[in-house]
């Protein structure tokens, strides 16, 4: 038992820092989308993961292993085989795109709670933007498969109608699933998803609904901020921004590039500090007696520690907060058992 | 082992979940499955949600309601609980509860929503509550409410979470109803005291859980009290009379196996008061009780207590 339940939390994203090999079977593009279709090189070494979840992925790239780099998973976890959408737009989805069948992927994972909770999750509302698609599509195609489906209703926002990712496989899988209302919305022709739209939402299905939202950073926050402002609780609210910081590799700065410059940096830096360190010996000798001219120099020297000390406790204050929030082993504050009037 | 613990402000009072874990053990995810259950359970049982399903369930009172199987689950515990307490225990107390005044949520029950009061029904005998397969119904003039039974109850169903996921250390706290199993990080039982009815910074008590599972659950006249038009009030609706229970018991405290018993046990005893306990605990089961008194003495009835 503790060992199932060890796995269930390795599957949410703890202590998965094991590699699983696997072999591209194979790879297929639409429009600006990247379909990565994966099989295990062996039996036993098979990631393991709930629909929603990401995992990481690397390859050989040339000589030399490529980044790592994380996509949700879009197959559902029945499947034999492991399915990635990367939207093309940098070195690393360029170079995945020249993958053939046969090539070795590195998967690591899986990480995140972007999942259902079947025994709470009855009622669902997904908000998706763009290729944040992915982690509900590989939510569909698992409930798909159960006998007892919940009530869906997908709302899925793109910039233009004639670039719908997964478009054809979402309306197959309404067709089958009479738990399953699919929205599609398009800045060309029925516009974005505004508030309005999520007010109708929670007017009609309340706050024992939960809402999942995946897109850009900006998308989540609006939705988030909106469905909060009706007064759906946080709990119900769960999401997952593509906000990923774009890698030097990918920014145009090769990685050669970046360690001659940062040991540039560096070097510069070791000199100056030697130069201002003699100069300031020298200084000092100069003008020993002088101890008028110390005042200045100790005020500065002060006002320095003030400023140094006030930065440290304004950042201080968050990890101690967020440290009380989360798994407060704190002993310090640990409230012993009291049975008091209820 | 490592003991974590983390608390928050649910169903209208102080949570603390602790929790023991061997070295390493991932933490995080065993909370927030907790919290999740609290909240759920919040959001579906409370009488202060427009839409929880309690609520919704009441404002239909009189017509045959489809209901969720947790709500059923629910039910069918109230209804044993008031069978077995021969009616001392009654989830139809609303309506008098809310007559004497409190209507709103914890601490401000002078501000309610008018949609959720019901003070024109009436307390109906629990025996009229008609549940089905997937439905159930109460009488017109009926409200329900869980608010005699809810910590308990969910006390038990956290329990059967952490058990069922093989964690056999742990205390959880509901507003003061307790329930802890297994040791302490360093091995030692877990020591729960009982608050002093008149003083909380003291304890009049302690109990020793020896590694075993328990429940202690307290009610009491001294808190979630107040004063309206009718005067003076709490929140232990006497069924029989259905107005605040007349009792010459400030707080009482129950231990069992079971946090539903012991939270529907504690707050029979208030309403018998200290003279016929018996009546009350035969039936349950219960050995084991405190009662503090309002003439500040205190009856151990049990071998557990300790000082």
């Amino acid at each position: 038992m503790l060992k199932a339940f060890k796995q269930n939390l390795s599957s949410k994203g703890h202590n998965n820092l094991v590699a699983y090999r696997y072999i591209v079977q194979s790879v297929n593009q639409k429009q600006d989308i990247l379909l990565l279709t994966l099989t295990p090189k062996g039996r036993r070494n098979i990631l393991q993961f709930e629909p929603g979840q990401y995992a990481t992925i690397r390859f050989q790239q040339g000589l030399r292993p490529t980044p790592t780099r994380c996509f949700s998973l879009i197959s559902p976890p029945s499947s034999s085989v492991l399915q990635f959408a990367l939207k093309i737009e940098g070195n690393f989805t360029q170079a995945a795109a020249r993958l053939r069948p046969g090539d070795s992927v590195k998967v690591q994972g899986p990480f995140g709670n972007f999942t259902i909770n079947p025994e709470y999750d009855r009622n669902i509302v997904m908000l998706a933007s763009g290729i944040g698609i992915t982690p509900f599509l590989s939510m569909l195609r698992d409930i798909d498969e159960r006998q007892v489906k919940p009530h869906v209703t997908l709302l899925y926002s793109n910039r233009s109608s004639t670039n719908i990712p997964f478009k054809e496989q979402l309306q197959t899988l309404a067709q089958r699933n009479p738990n399953l209302r699919i929205e599609l919305f398009s800045g060309d022709t029925t516009g974005k998803i505004t508030e309005q739209h999520i007010l109708d939402l929670v007017s009609a299905h309340g706050k024992q609904t939960t809402y999942f939202i995946c897109g850009t950073a900006s998308f989540t926050q609006r939705m988030q901020t909106t469905l909060a402002s009706l007064g759906v609780y946080d709990n119900r609210i769960i999401s997952e921004s593509f906000a990923q910081a774009v890698p030097a590799a990918e920014s145009g700065v090769s990685l050669r590039m970046l360690t001659y410059g940062l040991s540039a940096a560096l070097m510069t830096l070791l000199t100056a500090g030697i130069m201002l360190l003699d100069l300031n010996r020298n200084l000092s000798s100069s003008q020993a007696k002088a101890t008028a001219a110390r005042a200045p120099s100790t005020k500065s020297s002060n006002a320095s520690i003030a400023t140094s000390s006030s930065t440290s406790q304004s950042q201080a204050t968050p990890s101690t907060t967020s440290q009380n929030n989360s798994e407060s082993s704190n002993y310090t504050t640990y409230q012993s058992p009291t049975s008091s009037v209820s | 082992m490592q003991r974590f613990q983390q608390n928050r402000h649910a169903l209208g009072s102080s949570v603390y979940l602790t929790i023991v874990l061997e070295d390493g053990e991932p933490v995080t995810p065993i909370f927030d499955m907790l919290w999740r259950h609290i909240d759920e359970f919040e959001n579906r049982f409370s009488r202060f949600l427009e839409d929880s399903e309690l609520s919704t369930f009441n404002a239909a009172a009189g017509t045959k309601q489809n209901i969720s199987p947790e709500f059923r689950k629910l039910l069918i515990a109230a209804k044993g609980m008031a069978k077995k307490s021969n009616g001392l225990y009654n989830p139809c107390t609303l309506p008098a509860l809310q007559r004497a005044g409190y209507k709103g949520s914890w601490p401000e029950p002078h501000k309610f929503n008018d949609t959720l009061v019901y003070e024109d029904r009436s307390i109906v005998d629990w025996r009229d509550i008609h549940i089905g397969n997937t439905e159930a119904m109460i009488p017109g003039d009926a409200a329900l409410d869980f608010g005699g039974i809810g910590k308990g109850y969910l006390l038990d169903e956290l329990a059967q979470v952490l058990d069922k996921h093989t964690i056999n250390s742990y205390w959880l706290s509901l507003g003061g109803d307790i329930l802890c199993n297994g040791y302490d990080a360093n091995g030692d039982s877990w020591r729960v005291g009982i608050q002093d009815a008149r003083s909380e910074n003291k304890t009049v008590g302690s109990i020793k859980n020896k590694g075993q599972r328990i429940a202690i659950a307290t009610s009491g006249v001294t808190k979630r009290q107040g004063i309206s038009g009718n005067g003076q009030w709490h929140h232990i609706i006497d069924p029989r009379t259905g107005k605040p229970a007349q009792t010459d018991s400030l707080t009482t405290t129950v231990c069992s196996k079971s946090a539903t018993i012991a939270d529907v046990t504690a707050k029979c005893l208030i309403i018998v008061g200290s003279a016929a306990t018996e009546q009350v605990l035969s039936p349950m089961n219960v050995t084991e009780a405190l009662l503090q008194r309002n003439d500040n003495t205190t009856i151990k009835i049990g071998t557990i207590w300790q000082p």
